[in-house]
């Protein structure tokens, strides 16, 4: 039975929105009213979550979420922020999205979200887990159990017991000097800024110097630091310090850096630099028992460097192109108990249309409602009236007129076989005996017999390569590429358009050597 | 009768716990100045009695430097030494003083020396020292002139010089006390500035190694001894504990502990002068609240005997390490 929902249940652009300070409010407003699927992302992120806070407190982790350009990463990133904000409410997270190289200001957003309420709790909580250690080394507070309760209670009690003489100030700050230079280099003036933080007439000018911004010249001379944390290792010191405050004092610590290819990358090229950082934080941010979620583009991916790719190895996670399946489960996350919203065919053509790209498809989603509500289900016209002419993928004779225009183009003999409904053929330089065989398909949603068809390998052919209109399911691309030397799926983007003049070349070059 | 009335009439403790522990007050509380006790080489008061003498008599700087861990008795020995100045002046003689504490202590030594420039200045109008022209005109100038636009070490010099001799001439000095040190600029700009002011001045230098205690080098230190004194204050041995036991002692003789039970219960850890009181002021009172009788000490349910001392001991460990 169709049920329409009343209400266009789909995003209109299709993105994950959310603004840098992901507080733990905004957070929780995000995840009760954001519709999430279960997608193989989102559950990687989820995991990540659960094996960390398994293992808090013996261990730190990290993670990588890499794939295209709306395949649902920040999604998938915040939701995992979510499920740990479920399971322990004093979690330190930070979410920061980076727009471009500079470090410096990143962190100075990043660091401002976290209030100086909240710098100064985790550093009391912290002093508190020292001062408790102290006591139990020394037995000197008699009733540890009970001190402690009452410092997790109110961090500012561990103030009196300093007072009381029940733990040695000085000594528990030289337990945390030590802890510090561990989590740390140039840790003096950043434990200087922690004990001035708890000073009422120098807890602002601390605070700013923690979140990096100038202090005044007279307060920096008072508390013994630099008038400003203005380079990049240092503030990435100042982030492991976050993490090690936040998680010695008993909560779990996040960080989730998002676009790191506009950080890693300048006009394409790697910066060696900001790797290095990021690389450091990898091996640093889990050591201070926190987790780092790095989240990239695939060119983010494929320019990173091989000793942080191999850091994160085991831990990186590429979102792939959604399954036949997968679509399903979005329409689901979105539409709820409404089903039968659109016809199977048309759930096709949305794959089709958005190539399995997660926010094309909601983006088309978006449309076919808004063009087909009033007539559900929402048929294929309906979903193929909807996409922007700019944005169609070529349908199959489209795509072989295309590729027959260019061929010809480069001077190419080309002869056409196949039946013209699935399946186009060119062979090079005739198809009985075809030195390079290019198959067109139309879309291939499932592991079906035409996926074997298209990419039948001519034993003669010395170059072979399958054009796909659309969409192909990610275990058919993958089987295809083991067949075919070339797999390209058309979705109309000026990105094919390039792809196919290198197919020509490689085509030309593959025919000049015979 | 309730398990915490303490009857410390029983042994004839009229003023309650004798081995209370807190700061001494030498300086203004006339009772205390015969708390401050040498312990068998604890403190060497004569030691520091002539160098404060030899200061007053060539009318230079007292300057002394404190070293030690908590409750090692930084605090007490400080004001005892401003005391001893007061002293070497003759009974008619007014000490002002300026003290800065932890709290107020920062890493900037030129702030820090101007406030205590500053404060004395106050101090003057309160004691109706009368302020020479070319003094006030001197203090404007440093009321001006902040951290950001310090004034040359040697302006200061002279400024510590005048205020001095002004103190002087109305039978009167000064004495400075910066206590738990962060950073050793604010010693040697301090030593600068006063190098030929006769007042007293006293640094104590907390023993730990984090990044608000001034971490001294044995070359600040040489340089230190070269102008004034060092005084680091130890953790006390079994003998100095038993000793302290006797001389706080101002109940009915003789004293209930034993020194050598004492120095034997006490023989597996060391402990400073405040954590050695605070152990021995528990266990005067755990005797009495344990002691059922009427008689006086002495009597033998009175005596902390050997063995009773090392249950108590042992005990406050256990009770300690319960959780």
């Amino acid at each position: 039975m169709t049920s329409i929902p009343a209400r266009n249940p789909f995003p209109a652009r299709g993105t994950c929105e959310l603004g840098e300070s992901f507080l733990p409010h905004a957070r929780r407003q995000w995840s009760r009213y954001q519709p999430t699927a279960r997608l193989s992302g989102v559950q990687g992120a989820l995991r990540l979550a659960d094996d960390y806070i398994r293992d808090f407190g013996r261990d730190g982790a990290l993670g990588c979420l890499y794939g295209a350009h709306g395949a649902g990463k920040t999604h998938a990133a915040c939701r995992m922020m979510a499920s740990i904000d479920a399971v322990d409410r004093r979690a330190v997270q930070f979410y920061l999205r980076f727009d471009n190289d500079d470090f410096v200001t990143a962190y100075r957003r990043l660091a401002s979200s976290l209030t100086q309420d909240a710098l100064t709790d985790l550093c009391l909580r912290y002093l508190g887990v020292l001062a408790v250690e102290w006591a139990e080394q020394h037995g000197s507070a008699a009733q540890l159990e009970e001190v402690h309760a009452a410092i997790r209670n109110e961090p500012s009690m561990v103030l009196e017991l300093f007072d009381a003489g029940d733990a040695d100030y000085n000594a528990v700050l030289e337990a945390q000097a030590r802890e510090i230079s561990i989590a740390v280099g140039d840790g003096a003036q950043f434990q200087r800024a922690l004990s001035f933080l708890l000073r009422p007439e120098f807890s602002h000018a601390a605070y700013d110097w923690l979140c990096g911004r100038a202090i005044s010249p007279g307060n920096a001379l008072a508390m013994g630091v630099d008038p400003q944390l203005d380079d990049p290792q240092r503030c990435r010191y100042a982030l492991q310090l976050l993490a090690a405050l936040t998680t010695r004092g008993g909560a779990p610590f996040v960080l989730v850096l998002d676009q790191c290819e506009k950080f890693l990358l300048h006009d394409g090229t790697l910066l060696p630099r900001n790797s290095t950082l990021l690389q450091n934080l990898a091996e640093t941010i889990p050591l201070a028992g926190g987790l780092l979620l790095l989240v990239c583009n695939l060119a983010g991916w494929d320019l990173m460097p091989p000793d942080l790719r191999q850091r994160l190895a085991s831990a990186a996670h590429r979102l792939p192109l959604l399954t036949p399946h997968e679509a399903e489960l979005l329409l689901t996350a979105y539409t709820g108990a409404a089903r039968g919203l659109f016809t199977d065919d048309a759930v096709r053509e949305l794959l089709r249309q958005s190539g399995g790209n997660v926010r094309r498809f909601l983006q088309l989603s978006w449309l076919g409602y808004e063009r087909g509500f009033s007539r559900a289900p929402i048929g294929v016209e309906t979903i193929a009236r909807s996409v922007p002419g700019s944005a169609r993928c070529p349908e199959l004779t489209e795509l072989a007129m295309l590729l027959e225009a260019r061929l010809l183009a480069a001077g190419l003999v080309v002869e056409r076989s196949g039946n013209g409904e699935e399946f186009v053929s060119f062979g090079l330089p005739d198809s009985r005996d075809p030195q390079v065989l290019i198959t067109l398909s139309k879309a291939l949603y499932a592991d079906d017999h035409r996926f074997a068809e298209a990419g039948r390998k001519d034993g003669r052919a010395a170059f072979t390569s399958v054009l796909i209109s659309g969409y192909a399911s990610p275990p058919v691309l993958t089987g295809l590429s083991r067949l075919a030397h070339v797999v390209l799926v058309a979705d109309g983007s000026p990105e094919f358009s390039r792809r196919l003049d290198t197919l020509v070349e490689q085509v030309a070059a593959a025919l000049g050597r015979h | 009768m309730e398990v915490s009335d303490v009857r410390y009439e029983l042994y004839g403790l009229m003023a309650g716990n004798p081995y209370t522990t807190r700061p001494l007050n030498s300086l203004e509380q006339e009772l205390d100045r015969s708390l401050l006790l040498e312990l068998e080489g604890f403190v060497r008061l004569p030691k520091l009695q002539e160098a404060i003498e030899a200061a007053v008599t060539r009318r230079g700087p007292a300057l002394f430097l404190i070293t030690g861990v908590g409750m090692s008795g930084r605090t007490s020995l400080a004001n005892h030494l401003l005391y001893l100045y007061h002293q070497a002046h003759g009974p008619q003689h007014r000490l002002a003083t300026h003290r800065m504490d932890g709290y107020d202590m920062t890493h900037d030594a030129y702030a820090q020396v101007r406030s205590t420039l500053l404060s004395l200045r106050n101090k003057m109008g309160l004691m109706t020292i009368e302020m020479p022209p070319g003094l006030r005109g001197r203090f404007s100038e440093l009321s001006r002139r902040g951290s950001v636009d310090p004034m040359d070490e040697y302006d200061l010099q002279e400024i510590a010089e005048f205020l001095a001799a002004t103190f002087a001439a109305s039978d009167a000095a000064f004495g400075v006390v910066y206590e738990g040190v962060a950073t050793k600029d604010l010693i040697t700009l301090s030593t600068r500035v006063f190098e030929n002011t006769p007042a007293v001045v006293v640094f104590t230098v907390d023993a730990y190694q984090h990044a608000n205690a001034a971490q001294l080098t044995e070359a600040d230190r040489s340089d230190f001894a070269r102008r004034g004194t060092i005084i680091d204050l130890p953790l006390l041995t079994t003998r100095q504990i038993a000793c302290l036991a006797e001389q706080r002692w101002t109940g009915t003789p003789p004293v209930p502990f034993d020194p050598d039970d004492l120095q034997a219960v006490f023989d597996s850890r060391r402990f400073t002068i405040g954590q050695a009181l605070r152990h021995l002021e528990v266990l005067l009172d755990l005797r009495l609240v344990e002691y059922e009788g009427e008689d006086l000490w002495p009597t033998d349910d009175l005596r902390m005997s050997s063995r009773w001392l090392r249950i108590k001991m042992w005990q406050g460990e256990r009770w300690s390490r319960l959780r």
